[in-house]
């Protein structure tokens, strides 16, 4: 009796995270780098919904098998121009975050997503650390400002989101895909209203990308995330900022 | 998926022909072919039918079309705006606004494109419901921010900006306008203005006499600069949508029975060109934070 008491005590301490906040705020808590924070969201969240693990790994291995890993800007290519809204209305375009010194730009897949979520809160934690090296930061996803404006200031980002619509910077970049019938309806049942967010009908979503651009415009280090729950870490990001500074 | 196999697909859905398609994109036709199969294997599926020298869309082509052809033309025009404004040319933007709409809407969206080009040329034509349709339709305008007006041409692209109600307004000084609440029975007497330049007109006439109020008992006014001016003098009663800023004169009040909508929105016409400059503003407006903005 009291045995098993215990044995169900363990389970309890054990058991999957009920909600996405629950879990996002215990990958949070129990790891230390990015990468395992995603890890751990991504085991609980295929713990709690197997079939959205399951279309997600099918998506991937599609995108993957076009790849051949020249998905996205290259290294040394100049990044093309923007000029996009933030959540406050502003246009904002490259060319002007470029005076003042290089651009993280990190393309994110939307303010619905956990694992940009978690990425872009580690980010926001390293703000100081990228400002001090002398360079900004952005993300760019394609919801528009009445779902970013409350991002921003619930996650306490302390740079601007910014609105792609139609996806056509993302595109540019070629880095849009079609989410597909199949994750269209999971994303339908579990409330995720892409239409909503994007103000159409098209289902496209941007990989996950992380951009580093020199003064110059130039691509210095790239990471595209076609598996979308793998994403680059700080780390590797403040390193590639310093040799920046450097060279 | 890249830019040149969307173009290239679009190129093959508008000529359905794979050989003229090429040459409209000037590639050599095994590459685009190539290019078009790359495309199918992304989407997870054929995009055409191929019964030489013509193809078909399926019905996933179908589905795709609309849908890819946003998303190119939004990159095209993020392109051309950045080499506009690289170039330093002059922006230049045509906008048909209904006379229902305070112009203040969307000034901070106009001054952010503003501050982007060296100089920019604003042309911003008034009217109303059916005069914004003309507009678009003669090329007058590009865009036009409007209400109730989708159904009237069956090429118009629209986007619901944002919802809102409309208010009863009348002069501090009416019998009525220092009653802590007003009761329709109170407006039997009354006699309304009735907004003429509005596209809710028709709908508020037929909401009074629903309301047994008596909606030919009335003055019209084809501007609210005139509203204004009549209630302001304390001639009649009116109804205001929130959006619309009325001065400290004026009060503001709902009467339960009276409650009236309209949705404002983005207008544009469909599969027409539109200069970078329309479809940057156009995005602008759709992406932004409208239920902040009008709080």
């Amino acid at each position: 009796m009291t045995a098993k008491s215990t044995e169900d005590k363990l389970k309890d301490l054990k058991s999957s995270p009920r909600s996405m906040t629950e879990a996002l705020t215990r990958a949070e808590t129990q790891n230390i780098s990015l990468s395992s924070r995603l890890s751990a969201y991504r085991k609980d969240s295929s713990d709690r919904r197997p079939e959205f693990a399951k279309a997600y790994d099918d998506l991937v291995e599609r995108l993957n098998m076009i790849d051949q890993g020249r998905v996205g800007p290259g290294l040394g290519e100049l990044m093309p121009e923007f000029n996009l809204p933030d959540e406050n209305g502003r246009l904002i375009s490259l060319s002007s975050l470029l005076a003042l010194g290089p651009v993280v730009i990190s393309i994110n897949r939307g303010h619905w997503c956990p694992y940009c979520k978690l990425e872009l809160r580690s980010l926001a934690a390293i703000h100081s650390e990228i400002a001090r090296l002398g360079a900004g930061v952005i993300s760019i996803m394609p919801d528009g400002a009445q779902f970013t404006g409350d991002y921003v200031a619930q996650n306490d980002l302390p740079f601007p989101v910014l609105s792609d619509i139609d996806l056509g910077y993302s595109l540019l970049l070629g880095l849009i895909f079609w989410v597909g019938p199949e994750i269209q309806r999971l994303y339908k049942e579990a409330g995720v209203e892409l239409e909503k967010y994007h103000g159409n009908q098209g289902y496209f979503l941007p990989m996950a990308a992380k951009l580093i651009v020199g003064r110059d415009g130039r691509v210095k280090a790239r990471q595209v995330n076609i598996e979308f729950r793998e994403r680059m870490e700080p780390q590797a990001l403040i390193a590639t900022l310093r040799q920046l500074r450097i060279g | 998926m890249e830019m040149h196999q969307v173009r290239y697909f679009l190129a093959v859905a508008r000529t359905l022909n794979f050989t003229r398609a090429a040459e409209e994109c000037h590639v050599a036709q095994p590459s685009l072919t190539r290019a078009i199969k790359l495309l199918e294997g992304e989407l997870g599926g054929d995009l055409f039918r191929r019964e030489r020298p013509h193809a078909m869309l399926t019905p996933l082509g179908e589905r795709m079309f609309p849908l890819l052809k946003q998303c190119y033309d939004s990159a095209q025009s993020a392109r051309a705006l950045a080499a506009m404004i690289n170039d330093g040319e002059i922006g230049a933007l045509k906008l048909a606004v209904s006379g229902s709409i305070e112009l203040g809407l969307i000034l901070s969206h106009v001054n952010e494109l503003r501050k982007t080009f060296s100089e920019i040329e604003l042309k911003i034509l008034r009217g109303t419901g059916p005069q914004i349709v003309e507009y678009l339709k003669s090329g007058d305008a590009e865009l036009a921010v409007g209400t109730s007006i989708g159904e009237t041409w069956d090429r118009l692209d629209s986007w619901k900006l944002f919802d809102e109600s409309f208010d009863i307004v009348l002069s501090r000084s009416h019998r009525l306008g220092s009653q802590e609440t007003i009761d329709l029975a109170d407006l039997k007497l009354e006699r309304f203005l009735l907004r003429n330049h509005c596209e809710k007109g028709g709908e508020l006439a037929a909401m009074l006499r629903t309301q047994g109020l008596n909606a030919d008992h009335r003055h019209e006014v084809s501007s609210d600069q005139d509203l204004m001016a009549l209630l302001d003098a304390n001639i009649g009663i009116g109804f205001l949508p929130r959006t619309v800023n009325t001065p400290q004169s004026l009060v503001r009040t709902s009467v339960k029975g009276l409650e009236l909508e309209r949705d404002i929105c983005l207008y544009g016409v469909a599969g027409r060109q539109r200069t970078p400059v329309a479809a940057t503003f156009m995005k602008m407006l759709r992406a932004a934070n409208w239920q902040k903005s009008t709080s």
